[in-house]
């Protein structure tokens, strides 16, 4: 399995796949526009595919356009895999992805207007993309996405990769197969060992890694007191409910 | 004004509209292939095969673009654009539709090949940086420019390709639209406006001189990103020049599909690898190494 080909079959928010099935540049239209087309883009997508099931990876959180209009038709939808990860270590992950500092990251894991891809000063082969706080992005798929949703906690993922990944099968209806399949391909080790080798098509920063440990509560050894301390303030609820107290 | 006749992607365009982003042609006497003319657009294509949020095509091949905060373009048999302008749109926003997918369909429409790439001329021939949307092929061209390249086409390259001879590529508009970062680095000096109210990108107008069409020397194909691994360029051979997914080299291959140009497309793709040598160039996003992929495609062409 090529991990940087899987961005050819299952494209994230991209713009080249909205400017084929639009007819139109992304790039000439205001985000407005984008964000109201936006579910007719995933109508198209349900439209032209012939095949059982279309798999999508989103960043995305489950959100409705100005006019009311659901981004991810639930009448379209089997149903979403939600893959959370204790805020603490993504904090400390996503500072890493984006070379930020720990503090900033954590400000805009709890920015209601946080986004991805939505810069004003350079372009982008992806679509803006709202996330909105880390609560409110586990609340949108996890409450309000009037679909089916199957969460997965990444440690969980971890601590039992075949149970985790048959399980997620099952969920999706596919065939018990695909699950010893799976499990082969994506140890952490095998998907660093790629990177190593060939490179990742989705790190962004130069010299660094995308796929960097693997390990789960890693956040010990490198977030302060405070900064541990300012994520359980902002996110409590939903860590709670997460299991990450 | 009265009509002039400018020198649009290959074709003689009559307009009744000032253009300031496109050559104007020096036979004015000629006969005009293509008319665009101001007009009001009564009502949605009647039966479309085919339609999004913004385009509809109809069994005939007409077709309809709108955004609403700009107007409507009705382009019927490659020979006719009808633009209904929105009542608060600036020239500059209909000229940057009619530069960008409008010019795409009338290709489309008139048969002939739009290569999904930004155009400069160096050294007597051109040279296209190809790649998908986003992915940095006017900040590339922009960087060819500050050596002394010409732009030819931003976004658009328009390709004949003769059985047996040389591809040509043949001139578009002679503005460039860039975002702010690539604006600030690469062409301080130019005067720029915004492609729309609103919108951070912006376009200048870098010349206005009507160049015709020259020898395409070399494709250079922007990859997807693999992060910094083995940044550089290399010449595709066999196979993996037509290896990218076909809409990724062709200008909106799904419109020309719905348009029944599939199959030439797929001809073309293939002579166009024929006749010209392909390369990949492999660097991060944005303005990382820019340099560096400036001198890359510079030497690959052979125009040094």
């Amino acid at each position: 399995m090529d991990i940087s080909g899987f961005e050819l079959r299952t494209p994230i928010a991209s713009r080249r796949e909205f400017d084929e099935y639009m007819g139109v540049d992304s790039g000439l239209l205001l985000n407005e526009e984008i964000e109201a087309a936006r579910p007719d883009l995933h109508r198209a997508f349900a439209r032209d595919f012939d095949g059982p099931l279309i798999l999508r990876k989103v960043h995305d959180r489950c959100w409705v356009t100005r006019r009311g209009e659901r981004v991810f038709p639930p009448e379209l939808s089997r149903g979403a895999v939600y893959l959370a990860r204790d805020p603490r270590d993504v904090a400390v992950s996503c500072a890493d992805f984006f070379g930020l500092d720990i503090d900033e990251t954590i400000r805009r894991m709890n920015d209601q207007d946080a986004a991805l891809a939505n810069s004003q000063s350079h372009g982008s082969t992806q679509l803006p993309q709202p996330l909105g706080s880390w609560s409110q992005h586990v609340a949108s798929w996890l409450d309000d996405s009037k679909m089916p949703v199957h969460l997965v906690r990444y440690e969980d993922l971890l601590e039992d990769t075949p149970d985790e990944l048959r399980k997620v099968a099952v969920f999706l209806g596919l065939p018990a197969e695909a699950v010893a399949d799976a499990t082969q391909m994506v140890t952490f080790h095998s998907l660093q060992a790629q990177e190593e080798q060939k490179g990742f098509a989705e790190q962004l920063q130069a010299g660094k890694r995308f796929f960097r440990q693997g390990r789960a509560g890693r956040w010990r050894e490198t977030l302060s007191a405070a900064q541990a301390d300012r994520l359980w303030r902002d996110h409590e609820a939903a860590m709670m409910r997460l299991r990450y107290a | 004004m009265a009509s002039s006749i400018f020198s649009f992607y290959g074709s003689r365009l009559l307009s009744e509209i000032a253009l300031s982003f496109v050559p104007t042609c020096a036979e004015q006497d000629k006969q005009p292939e293509v008319l665009l003319k101001r007009g009001v657009i009564r009502e949605a294509l009647a039966e479309p095969i085919w339609s999004s949020p913004f385009v509809s095509i109809a069994a005939n091949g007409t077709t309809l673009i709108e955004i609403a905060a700009v107007g409507r373009f009705l382009l019927r048999g490659g020979r006719e654009i009808t633009v209904e302008a929105a009542p608060s749109a600036a020239p500059i926003e209909i000229e940057t539709l009619l530069m960008g997918p409008v010019a795409g369909v009338l290709l489309h429409q008139r048969g002939i090949f739009p290569l999904h790439a930004s155009c400069v001329e160096f050294g007597g021939v051109a040279i296209a940086i190809a790649g998908s949307s986003g992915r940095g092929k006017s900040t590339l061209a922009a960087a060819l420019l500050r050596r002394g390249a010409t732009l030819l086409s931003d976004d658009i390259c328009a390709l004949r390709l003769p059985e047996g001879q040389p591809a040509v590529a043949l001139q578009g508009g002679t503005a460039i639209s860039l975002w702010p970062d690539a604006r600030a680095a690469l062409c301080g000096g130019c005067e720029w406006l915004p492609i729309r109210r609103g919108h951070a990108k912006h376009l200048a107008r870098l010349h206005a001189a009507e160049l015709g069409s020259r020898r395409l020397a070399a494709i250079v194909r922007l990859a997807a990103d693999r992060g910094d691994v083995r940044p550089g360029i290399h010449r595709l051979y066999g196979p993996a020049t037509v290896a990218p997914p076909i809409a990724e080299l062709v200008y909106r291959f799904s419109l020309g599909r719905l348009l029944g140009r599939g199959q030439q497309l797929f001809r073309d793709v293939m002579r166009l690898a024929g006749a010209v040598p392909i390369y990949e160039l492999h660097k991060p996003l944005g303005l990382s190494r820019i340099e560096e992929a400036a001198d890359w495609a510079v030497n690959a062409a052979g125009a040094l």
